[in-house]
């Protein structure tokens, strides 16, 4: 934040500058010490007191990592620090009043200069609870921010920040959220601010983010406060029966293989209510390497079980993962595997075991009456499949995958395609390559 | 703020319907006579390619088509001469197929829009960057990787929410709608939906030197992105300012750092003329415009404030200023990315700032020390620099051009509290230091 001043700023159209308040204290934090000192800051030693007590923080945090980013003077870190936490502060420029406190108490805070943006890599790990306090409307990208803060928490992360309508949020719910955007001095005469939220934006940013649950703790003044949980609420006591979890593929493209680098990734998840119910969106409670996430919408498919996507949580680092299903009211499904970024394996062979029509069933043709659809079974791919990497052609035409299901207990999965409409009829080659390896040919008849 | 019925609105604008019916978003003529019937018309195309203040001539450019869908616009630009690459995120038949029958050598390349930076396909003259916008989760970072790409002018054209009705607020704070789910045209994947204004910032605010409307049309806007000024006038009617120093906002050195999401550059500058206002300064980095934020009177001169511009390649850059009615001013240099490589240092002499006594520096309300360094890099500023006194940092406020010798003048403050007496005194940079003692007094 370069200090320079002001002068040919326009009128403030949001006011908010307490930069000569501040400049007047010198001290944005208040603080007390042991020795019965005090500091006295902008923001009085009680309202500190009751924002951190808005807050689901347990009492007693010894053995919790806590990340503050954007720490000012520090009161939260030392606060936390004070509740027993291995606490990591960060702030854009190196603050003077913060090392004095630091030094004052003694603390262990570990305390770091870094741009926002420069956190996934910093090496910092993760964090049971991050503190995000009046950072997210000086960022240039709030969603992205969001996004960064999900990946480094596993607990919950509190968002506190400067919002339009803290005080009128509940008459509009019926709108779509909006934001505005400062390109200059537009909030509270400084140039560092970008965006101003609404609370219903917030909170859709939190979701959008990746969080799995976000509830809203503050709406007040200029201000909320948000509890971001990475994990849903704990299965009920006594569980109605878990649905069935059929299948998981990602729905960009058929497989179990999702990219980190790919900004938007979403699980496909079929399953089965036991018994069978009605499903909406809200009712699924998906886990993801042990973080819920949300269903963007949920459908019955044609044979009568469910399908519902999910963004992949963020910042996973490369692996296999386990998923598994809940509904609200009954416990987890049995676990399915995904894998991010794990090269695709070499497989040594590939046997092609049956091609058929992929609407009548007729054993080796396949029918541009009845729609283009092929199905067949191979065996011979590794564990992490994506359609990307398998390569099915009849003659010289590529067939464009539409789905590929996990090993039967024959040892062989179902790859579904459809071929292209020039594809003249006839007796073709039909071959199935994965990495280097190929399936022998086999005929089969396109009618 | 939306009405009441505006998710109602909003779920209004889908054309899934048609799109599938038809089986492609463009149209196209092809040489043999054939038509294909798209979503779009030819003419509705031809008439938004013809907004666009482009050349009719484009050999020899090179041009970026982000989001090419069926590619009328990418094999467009190519009939007209240019070098076209065209990205989508997932690989379209439909353009696979114009392609082939036209013979069309565009690059075609299928990856995220965020792996573009990365990608390695250098600048373009012209990115289009038509209908993306809205459908990408960080809109500014967005255009701060378009911009980053293009070195003449960005096209873009994007959903906005007040294509009929923005000019009747423009005294508003610009703003956008959030879609978490499908608000927008029932369809997953559409993130924001930005006022005409809003647009206009974001533009401005990515880092591109001039932003230009275009028109408004069917939920959209199209505006030009430019990266350079206009040229100076042929007979500039005022003086140029008379550029005193060029330094990064937050350090005042002269490094930058792309590792840093907001960079600023301050320039100081006198100027024969009053007001000066942001709208008359056109700073130059390397023959790309930045914009002014602000600029402020200090001390007699100015000093005008500006975003460091995006896609900068490690290394020296050359920036110059002028005003919109001047010629420009002197060059300065800037160090971006520079590795700080110090290999030996040493502190030659020491003297009062003031009184220019040799070894001893006098401290009432404050006193000033003069070192002169030799084996300074070239890239040594204010804040890589650094002087202790004992234990103690100082403020370094000056560091000079090296004089026939190699020595450099770093001056730094000493505060009333330094301890008396003689004492070290340290210059280090770059991991390497030297000192002297130096009598305080």
């Amino acid at each position: 934040m370069p200090e320079n001043s002001t002068k040919t700023a326009p009128a403030s159209a949001r006011g908010l500058d307490f930069s000569q308040d501040l400049l007047a204290k010198g001290w944005y934090h208040s603080f007390e010490f042991p020795d019965g000192s005090a500091i006295d800051g902008y923001m009085p030693l009680a309202v500190e007191k009751e924002r951190y007590a808005r807050y689901p923080i347990p009492a007693d945090l010894r053995g919790k990592r806590v990340l503050d980013i954007g720490a000012w003077d520090g009161w939260f870190s030392f606060e936390a620090e004070r509740h027993g936490a291995n606490v990591t502060a960060i702030d854009c420029v190196e603050i003077p009043t913060f090392l004095q406190v630091h030094r004052r108490l003694r603390s262990k805070v570990d305390y770091r200069i870094l741009d926002f943006y420069e956190l996934p890599a910093a090496g910092l790990g993760r964090f049971d609870i991050v503190f995000f306090l009046g950072v997210l409307y000086h960022l240039r990208h709030p969603l992205l921010a969001l996004e960064i803060v999900c990946g480094l928490t596993t607990d919950v992360a509190i968002v506190e920040s400067f919002v339009i309508d803290a005080e009128t949020w509940k008459e509009h719910q019926d709108k779509i959220p909006t934001l505005e955007f400062y390109e200059n001095f537009e909030l509270g005469n400084q140039y560092d601010n970008w965006s101003g939220l609404t609370v219903a934006c917030l909170l859709a940013m939190c979701r959008a983010a990746g969080f799995a649950r976000v509830e809203l703790m503050y709406a007040g003044g200029n201000y909320a406060g948000v509890a971001c949980f990475r994990k849903w609420e704990a299965a009920p006591v006594q569980p109605a029966a878990p649905p069935q979890l059929l299948f998981v593929s990602n729905t960009r493209t058929p497989g179990n293989c999702f990219s980190s680098r790919k900004s938007e990734e979403y699980l496909e998840c079929v399953f089965r209510p036991v018994p069978d119910r009605e499903i909406r969106p809200a009712d699924l409670r998906l886990e993801v390497a042990g973080f819920g996430t949300r269903a963007i919408y949920a459908q019955r498919r044609e044979d009568g079980a469910w399908a519902a996507s999910f963004r992949l949580p963020p910042a996973l680092d490369p692996g296999w993962y386990p998923v598994r299903l809940r509904l609200a009211d009954t416990g987890f499904s049995n676990e399915l595997r995904i894998a991010v970024d794990v090269p695709p394996g070499g497989p040594k062979q590939i046997v092609i075991k049956d091609v058929c029509d992929g609407k009548s069933w007729d054993r080796g043709q396949v029918s541009h009456a009845n729609g283009g659809f092929v199905s067949f079974w191979v065996s011979g791919l590794p564990e992490n499949r994506s359609a990307l990497d398998v390569r099915a052609t009849l003659g010289d035409f590529p067939l464009q995958i539409t789905w590929m299901g996990p090993d039967e207990p024959s040892g062989y999965c179902q790859i579904n395609a459809r071929i292209p409409p020039d594809l003249p009829t006839g007796s073709h080659a039909f071959r199935v390559q994965y990495a280097a390896a190929s399936s022998e040919p086999q005929p089969v008849q396109v009618l | 703020m939306p009405s009441p019925g505006a998710i109602a609105a909003r779920r209004r604008i889908d054309f899934s319907k048609e799109l599938a019916a038809k089986g492609w978003y463009h149209s196209f003529e092809l040489p043999d006579g054939t038509l294909i019937d798209g979503f779009m018309t030819v003419q509705q195309q031809k008439r938004r390619y013809a907004q666009f203040p482009i050349p009719g001539d484009l050999r020899g450019k090179r041009l970026l088509d982000i989001g090419a869908w069926d590619g009328w616009f990418s094999f467009e630009a190519e009939r007209r001469g240019a070098e076209v690459t065209a990205l989508d995120c997932v690989e379209l038949p439909t353009f696979l197929d114009v392609r082939a029958r036209l013979g069309s050598k565009v690059d075609y390349r299928i990856m995220d829009f965020y792996e573009l930076p990365a990608a390695g396909l250098g600048t373009f003259d012209i990115v289009f960057f038509l209908g993306v916008l809205y459908h990408i989760r960080h809109p500014l970072l967005a255009l701060e990787i378009v911009c980053a790409l293009t070195r003449e002018v960005a096209i873009v054209d994007s959903f906005v929410t007040d294509p009929e009705d923005w000019r009747e607020h423009t005294g508003e704070i610009p703003s956008m709608e959030f879609y978490e789910l499908d608000e927008l045209g029932n369809q997953f994947g559409n993130w924001f939906g930005p006022s005409v204004a809003c647009l206009m910032g974001m533009c401005r605010a990515a880092g591109f030197a001039r932003v230009e409307f275009l028109g408004t049309g069917d939920h959209h806007a199209v505006v030009a992105c430019y990266r350079k000024w206009e040229p100076p006038p042929a007979k500039p009617s005022k003086q140029a300012p008379e550029v005193l120093t060029v330094e990064n906002a937050r350090t005042n050195g002269i490094n930058f750092s792309t590792r840093k999401s907001e960079e600023y550059i301050s320039c100081v500058f006198r100027a024969d003329r009053e007001p000066v206002t942001p709208e008359l300064l056109r700073l130059e980095i390397d023959g790309f415009g930045a914009a002014a934020l602000f600029v402020t009177p200090e001390g007699g001169a100015w000093r005008g404030t500006f975003f460091l511009t995006p896609g900068l390649d490690a290394g020296w850059h050359t920036v110059r200023l002028r005003f919109a009615d001047s010629g420009w001013s002197r060059e300065f240099r800037i160090a971006l990315d520079a590795p700080l490589s110090v290999e030996r240092l040493e502190l030659k002499d020491v003297y009062d700032g003031v009184a220019w006594t040799k070894g001893e520096v006098r401290v009432g309300e404050r006193g000033f020390v003069s070192c002169w360094v030799r084996g300074l890099p070239e890239n040594a500023d204010r804040a890589n620099v650094r002087v202790f006194l004992g234990p103690r940092p100082l403020q370094v406020n000056y560091v000079g051009e090296p004089d026939t010798e190699g020595c450099r003048q770093v001056n730094a403050l000493v505060p009333s509290e330094a301890a008396k007496g003689e004492q070290t005194i340290r210059v280090q940079c770059g991991g390497t230091s030297a000192e002297t003692r130096l009598v305080v007094q």
